[in-house]
C-alpha cells in the first residue's frame, strides 16, 4: 500500500457520518419535495353517470320523426 | 407616394401585389430577417447546449453523482400514483358498448343564439361538440365557443358545493340549508323588490319558472342584459316599421353585400349561419359571386373577405349613408326628398375615400335594385340604423329579408335606464335580495353604475354560477349549477322552430340546474328538490303548453322521445310580416357628430366573447383572426396614427375617455381608420380562476352608462404614451417557410394565388399557368391504385374564422401551451390560418390560407428521422409513430410547410401548475388519440382514427371503404364547407371535382415533394381582371 492510497481514504467516522447524511436526505427528499410541489388540481375522484332520461342514438346523422 | 413605398423603392424586389405578413416584414427589419433563419426562436434550445462545463467533471465527480442519481430515481420511482382502476364493467348499461360512440342532439347555450348540436359521449364521457346535421339553423356547425364549450364541462375550477361568504372567505354549507337561508330571505322581502338579474332568455320553459317565481314573489323583477346586443337595430326597426323585429338576411342570394362597420361574418348574429349563407353566394362551381363592400373602422373579420373595403370613422356612417342615398336620389334610382346637405361627391372628398370604390358602390346598388343589402354594425348608433333600413326600403332590397323565420326574442333586454333604476333602488334600500342567475354584473356594467360597491347595501347577493367571478365574490350564497351538458331546457330564438337540451352526463359535481334552484325556492321547501325536478317541470310545461300548439298527429310520449333524439321540433307559428315603412322617421334622426379627436371602439372578443369564455384555454389560445394575437387584447391603432404619436407595437399607452382611464399595449394593426382605438372586451378577468384571471386588460372600465356615440363607440378619447412595454403574443411570424431575403417568395413561389371573377370568366385555367413543369424525382413513385386519402381547400369559401382550429384541438387531444410558450413559438395546435397582406398599410388587401400537414407523396420530413417514426401508409397518409419518436426534430427541420410540432414539455403538466393533468379533465379526451408527452414531435394525421373507425365499419359491412365515409373534424367544423376530404381515386366522386378543379393549385409544387392538400385559388369579385 503506497501512501498516495493511504491519504485518499475516507476514515471510518466521515464515512458513517456522510452515508446516516445521505440516508437521511434520501427519506427527507422522499416525502418533502413530492408533496410540497403537488400539483393544484388533483381533484377528487367524479363518478360518469349517463342521464337515463336521455335519448342517445348510435349514428351522427339520422332523424328520427 | 407614402414612406412605405419610398422604403420599399430600396430593395431590388417590390413586385406588385407585394404580400406581407406584418410591419416587420414590410419594412425588411433585419431582426426580423435573421430570427426566421432559425428553425426555432432565441433560446429555445438553451437547455440543450452540450457545451457548458460537461468535460470538466473528473471521474471521481461522475461516479458519485451517477450512484446519487440512481439513489434518487430509485426513490423517487418508488412513489408511482395511483394511476385508478381500468377494468371492465360488471354491469354493462344498456345504451352502452365499448369502443362505440353515442350521440346526443342538444341545444347549445354558449350564446343566446342557441344552435343545435350533437354531442359525441365515450363510455359515457361526453368529448366532443358538432353541430346537430338536421337542424334547420346551424345545420351541422359549430362555431369555436361551442366547440370548446366542453372545456368548460371539466373545468377544474368548476365550483363543487353551495358556498357561504364568512368574514374570512367562502366555507361549503349544504344545499338545504343554503336553500332554507335564501326562502327565508325571499319570504321577508315583501314589498321590497327581489332582482333577479339574467343573460338573454331563450327557454319558453325558463321564462315560465320565472313567471311562476314572480306568482311567488310579487316584488320580484327581471333584468336582462348583454354586454353586446342588438338594440339599436331593433329599436331603429320599430321606429321604421312599427312593430316586429329586424328580420334575417338572405345572405345567399345578394348579389351586392354592403357592410357598414358590420361584423356579421365574426361576432355579430348567428355567425354559423351568416357564414354558410354568405358562402353560398360564392360558389366557384356555380360560377355565382357576390360582392362584399365593406366599410369600417377597424379591421374585421367580415373586412378581411370584402372585395372592396373602405376605411372610415364610426360618426362619419350616417352621413355616408345618407350622402349615398342622396346620390342614388339625384340619379334617380330612388325617389326620396332628403336634404340637399349630404353630398357624396364633398364627402368623399372630405373623408379621403376612394372615389373609384365609390362610385362602382353605386353603380351596384343601382344596377341590383332588390338583389343588395346594406348591413349596419350593432355597435352603430340607431340613426344610422334608420338610414339604413330606409335605404333598403327604397331600393327594394325587402325580397332579401326572410319571411320564412324571424327572431323571438322572449324577454326583452332591460335599457341602461333600467339598470340605472336598480342601482337606484339598491342604494335608497328598496332591494331586498339580488339573484344572478348565471350572469356577472360586477364584470360586466359599466363602473359608473358603481354596482360592485352597492352590493353590500342589499341583505341576500345569490350568484348560480358554474365558476367563481367577480360578482361571486361579492355574494353572500355562491351556488354552483349545472353546465349546458348537464341540464335540461329548450329554446326560441326563431319562429317555426323550438330546440330541446338534454343533458348527457349526470351532474359531474354536487350542482344542481339554476331552473331547479328557482323551484326549489318556490316551493319553500328545500326537500321538494330531486333530479329529476325540472326535467318533469319541462314535459310538463311541453304536454300542456307547447304539445297542443304544434297540433302533431302522435301522441305526447311519441313526440316527446321523438324531439329528444333529433333535437328540435318544427312549430307552425306566423313570420312577422314587414309594412311599409315610415320616412319621418329619417328625419328625426338626423344628427351630425363632429369629432376631430380620437374616436374609442369596444368590441367584443373573437375568442371569449364578453368575457363568459376567458376560462378557456383553446379559446385564449386561438389566434386573432386577423392580428392573430393570443392570450390578450390591445388597443388596436392605424399604421399612421401610431406613427404621428410615436408607437410602436408592445407599447403601453394610457387610453382616456370623459375621465376614465385604462392602460394597456399598443398594436399597429393594418387597415384601420385613422384617428381611431379599438379594444375588444372579455379579458382582464378577476377572481375567475387559474386561466382567466390577469389575462389582458378589464376594458368595461371605458364603458359608461351616459352612452357616447353609442354604448360602445366614444368620441373624444384620447391616448398617451404611458411608458415601458408589454409583449404580445402573435403568431404570425411563426412558422413562416419562406426566404426573407427575397421579398414576396410567398407570390413568386405561388404560395398564395388569387385571381378576379372577371379573369376566370375570361379564362378559367388562367391558374394553371403557373403550374410547374413535371419534375423528375430519385425515387420511383409509389402507385395508390386502391384509396388515397387527400383534401381540398375553397379559399373562396375559407373566410379565416379558425373554427376548424379549435374543433382539430378537441378531436386531437392538442393541449393549451400558454402566452409563455406561444411567445417562443410553441403553439400546438395543428392547423393554423396563415394571413397575408398585400397593398399598403393603409388600405392592404387580405388572404387567408389554412395550413396543415400536406401528407406529401414524396414527404421530405420521412426521409431524414432516423429512427423511422415518420412514415407513409399505402392509403397515402404520412404517419407519426409516436413511441418511435426520439425527438431529433430532423423532421420539422426538413418540412417545407412548418407543419410539425414538438413537444418542448409536457405541456399538460407545464400550463398553469399542472391544470390540464387534473383527473378531471382526462375524461375529456379522445380515447382513440394519443396524448403525446415532452420530446415527441406531432403533427396533423388527416384524423386518422375517424379513417380507421370508418374502415372497421366497413369491413362489419362488408363493403370496401369509401371517400365519403370520412369527414375530419376541421371539416366537419368549417361553417362554409371550405374544406373537403375523400379518396383522390374516386372520380365519381364531388371531392374529385375539387381536385381536379380548375383553380386547383399546391403549395409548393415546385418542390416535388407531391403535397396532397389541393387548394382552389380565391376569387375577387372587383371590377377588374387584374388585381
Amino acid at each position: 500500500m503506497n501512501l498516495n492510497q493511504t491519504k485518499n481514504k475516507m476514515d471510518r467516522k466521515k464515512f458513517f457520518l456522510s452515508a446516516t447524511l445521505a440516508a437521511a436526505g434520501i427519506a427527507l427528499f422522499k416525502y418533502i419535495p413530492f408533496t410540497s410541489t403537488k400539483k393544484r388540481f388533483e381533484s377528487k375522484k367524479v363518478e360518469v353517470r349517463i342521464n337515463p332520461l336521455a335519448v342517445s342514438r348510435k349514428k351522427a346523422g339520422e332523424k328520427n320523426v | 407616394m407614402s414612406d412605405y413605398r419610398e422604403e420599399n423603392k430600396q430593395h431590388n424586389n417590390n413586385p406588385d401585389p407585394n404580400y406581407w405578413r406584418s410591419f416587420e416584414e414590410l419594412y425588411r427589419n433585419e431582426k426580423t430577417l435573421e430570427a426566421r433563419h432559425h428553425e426555432f426562436a432565441d433560446g429555445v434550445t438553451d437547455d440543450f447546449d452540450p457545451n457548458e462545463n460537461l468535460s470538466a467533471i473528473s471521474r471521481r465527480k461522475f461516479l458519485a453523482l451517477l450512484g446519487a442519481s440512481a439513489a434518487l430515481a430509485g426513490v423517487a420511482c418508488s412513489d408511482y400514483r395511483d394511476k385508478g382502476e381500468i377494468v371492465p364493467y360488471n354491469v354493462k348499461p344498456e345504451e352502452i358498448i365499448l369502443g362505440i360512440p353515442n350521440y346526443y342532439a342538444s341545444t347549445c347555450t354558449a350564446c343566446a343564439n342557441s344552435c343545435g348540436i350533437l354531442i359525441k359521449t365515450r363510455e359515457g364521457r361526453p368529448i366532443k361538440i358538432d353541430g346537430n346535421p338536421e337542424h334547420p339553423v346551424n345545420q351541422g356547425k359549430i362555431c369555436a365557443k361551442g366547440q370548446a364549450n366542453i372545456l368548460n364541462l371539466y373545468d377544474p375550477e368548476r365550483i363543487q358545493q353551495p358556498l357561504k361568504k364568512t368574514s374570512t372567505g367562502f366555507d361549503t354549507i349544504e344545499w338545504n340549508k343554503s336553500d332554507k337561508d335564501i326562502i327565508a330571505a325571499l319570504s321577508m322581502a315583501g314589498s321590497k323588490e327581489i332582482a333577479i338579474l339574467t343573460h338573454t332568455i331563450t327557454s319558453p320553459t325558463t321564462v315560465k319558472v320565472l313567471d311562476d317565481f314572480k306568482v311567488k314573489f310579487p316584488s320580484a323583477k327581471i333584468y336582462s342584459y348583454e354586454l353586446f346586443n342588438s338594440s339599436n337595430r331593433n329599436s331603429a326597426w320599430l321606429k321604421c316599421y312599427g312593430s316586429g323585429s329586424f328580420p334575417l338576411i338572405k345572405w345567399n342570394e345578394a348579389k351586392v353585400i354592403v357592410s357598414l362597420d358590420s361584423d356579421f361574418l365574426g361576432v355579430e348574429g348567428n355567425t354559423v349561419e351568416n357564414k354558410r349563407l354568405f358562402a353560398e353566394g360564392r360558389d366557384v362551381n356555380k360560377k355565382s359571386f357576390s360582392r362584399l363592400y365593406v366599410v369600417e373602422s377597424a379591421m374585421t373579420l367580415t373586412g378581411i373577405n370584402a372585395d372592396y373595403r373602405m376605411r372610415l370613422k364610426p360618426e362619419n356612417q350616417f352621413a355616408f349613408v345618407m350622402s349615398l342615398m342622396n346620390e342614388l336620389n339625384k340619379k334617380g334610382v330612388i325617389s326620396t326628398s332628403l336634404s340637399s346637405e349630404y353630398n357624396l361627391e364633398s364627402f368623399v372628398q372630405k373623408f379621403n375615400l376612394d372615389k373609384e370604390k365609390v362610385n362602382h358602390l353605386v353603380n351596384d346598388l343601382a344596377s341590383n335594385k332588390g338583389k343588395s343589402i346594406v348591413y349596419a354594425g350593432d355597435l352603430l348608433p340607431e340613426n344610422v340604423h334608420i338610414a339604413v333600413n330606409i335605404l333598403n326600403d327604397l331600393l327594394g332590397n325587402k325580397t332579401l329579408y326572410r319571411n320564412d323565420s324571424s327572431e323571438v326574442n322572449l324577454i326583452n333586454l332591460s335599457s341602461l335606464n333600467e339598470l340605472k333604476e336598480l342601482t337606484d333602488k339598491i342604494s335608497n334600500g328598496q332591494v331586498a335580495a339580488v339573484i344572478h342567475l348565471d350572469c356577472n354584473p360586477v364584470y360586466h356594467f359599466p363602473n359608473d353604475l358603481n354596482y360592485k360597491n352597492l352590493l353590500s347595501k342589499v341583505p341576500t347577493v345569490v350568484t348560480l354560477t358554474e365558476r367563481m367571478n367577480e360578482t361571486a365574490q361579492f355574494s353572500n350564497y355562491v351556488l354552483p349549477i349545472n353546465h349546458n351538458f348537464e341540464s335540461w331546457g329548450d329554446a326560441k330564438t326563431r319562429t317555426g322552430l323550438i330546440s330541446l337540451q338534454q343533458p348527457v352526463i349526470a351532474p359531474l359535481h354536487n350542482t344542481r340546474q339554476k331552473e331547479a334552484i328557482l323551484l326549489t325556492w318556490i316551493s319553500t321547501n328545500p326537500e321538494t328538490y330531486s333530479e329529476t325536478l325540472y326535467h318533469d317541470y319541462l314535459k310538463n310545461n311541453w304536454e300542456t303548453n307547447i304539445y297542443p300548439t304544434l297540433k302533431s298527429k302522435i301522441d305526447f310520449k311519441q313526440l316527446w322521445f321523438g324531439a329528444l333524439h333529433d333535437g328540435f321540433v318544427l312549430t307552425n307559428d306566423s313570420t312577422s310580416s314587414v309594412g311599409s315603412v315610415n320616412l319621418a322617421a329619417l328625419n328625426a334622426s338626423i344628427s351630425n357628430v363632429e369629432s376631430n379627436g380620437m374616436t374609442l371602439i369596444l368590441r367584443e372578443s373573437y375568442q371569449v366573447g364578453d368575457g363568459r369564455f376567458a376560462n378557456n384555454g383553446w379559446l385564449q389560445e386561438l389566434p386573432h383572426p386577423v392580428s392573430k394575437i393570443t392570450w390578450d387584447n390591445y388597443a388596436a391603432l392605424s399604421h399612421n396614427t401610431a406613427k404621428s404619436l410615436n408607437l410602436e407595437n408592445d407599447d403601453l399607452v394610457e387610453v382616456s375617455v370623459d375621465g376614465r382611464k385604462l392602460t394597456l399595449p399598443v398594436f399597429i394593426q393594418a387597415g384601420n381608420a385613422d384617428d381611431t382605438i379599438t379594444i375588444e372586451l372579455g379579458y382582464g378577468r378577476e377572481f375567475s380562476g387559474i386561466v382567466a384571471s390577469g389575462v389582458g386588460f378589464n376594458a368595461n372600465s371605458l364603458l359608461s352608462s351616459k352612452p357616447g356615440l353609442s354604448n360602445w363607440i366614444y368620441t373624444n378619447a384620447s391616448i398617451t404614451k404611458a411608458g415601458g412595454k408589454y409583449p404580445l403574443a402573435s403568431s404570425q411570424e411563426h412558422h413562416a417557410f419562406d426566404n426573407p431575403r427575397i421579398q414576396d417568395l410567398h407570390i413568386k413561389r405561388h404560395i398564395i394565388q388569387e385571381g378576379t371573377v372577371a379573369l376566370y370568366e375570361k379564362k378559367p385555367d388562367f391558374i394553371q399557368e403557373h403550374r410547374p413543369k413535371e419534375l423528375e424525382s430519385v425515387y420511383t413513385p409509389f402507385q395508390y391504385n386502391e384509396m388515397k386519402w387527400g383534401m381540398a381547400i375553397d379559399l373562396n369559401k375559407c373566410l379565416g374564422c379558425g373554427d376548424c382550429v379549435v374543433a382539430c384541438n378537441v378531436e386531437n387531444n392538442v393541449p393549451v401551451v400558454g402566452k409563455d410558450q406561444v411567445l417562443k413559438s410553441r403553439e400546438m395546435q395543428w392547423l393554423r390560418i396563415d394571413r397575408y397582406y398585400s397593398g399598403s398599410p393603409d388600405d392592404p388587401r387580405v388572404s387567408v390560407q389554412p395550413m396543415l400537414c400536406q401528407h406529401c407523396d414524396q414527404a421530405p420530413c420521412e426521409n431524414v428521422c432516423p429512427v423511422v417514426a415518420t412514415t407513409h401508409s399505402p392509403d397515402g397518409l404520412n404517419q407519426m409513430v409516436y413511441n418511435r419518436c426520439v425527438g431529433t426534430r430532423y423532421c420539422s427541420n426538413n418540412c417545407p410547410y412548418k407543419v410539425r410540432r414538438f413537444n418542448f414539455f409536457n405541456f399538460r403538466d407545464h400550463f398553469r401548475d399542472g391544470y390540464q393533468e387534473s383527473s378531471i379533465l382526462t375524461l375529456m379526451f379522445n380515447p382513440e388519440v394519443t396524448v403525446r408527452s415532452r420530446g415527441v414531435m406531432e403533427k396533423c394525421t388527416f384524423c386518422v382514427q375517424r379513417i380507421e373507425e370508418a374502415r372497421s365499419e366497413a369491413t362489419r359491412r362488408g363493403t370496401p371503404i369509401k371517400g365519403t365515409d370520412v369527414k375530419t373534424a376541421c371539416q366537419e367544423a368549417c361553417p362554409t364547407n371550405a374544406i373537403q376530404f375523400g379518396d383522390i381515386n374516386s372520380k365519381d366522386s364531388e371531392f374529385y371535382k375539387y381536385r381536379t378543379h380548375e383553380l386547383g393549385y399546391y403549395v409548393l409544387e415546385e418542390l416535388n415533394v407531391r403535397p396532397n392538400v389541393t387548394y382552389i385559388a380565391k376569387l375577387r369579385n372587383i371590377h377588374t381582371e387584374e388585381l
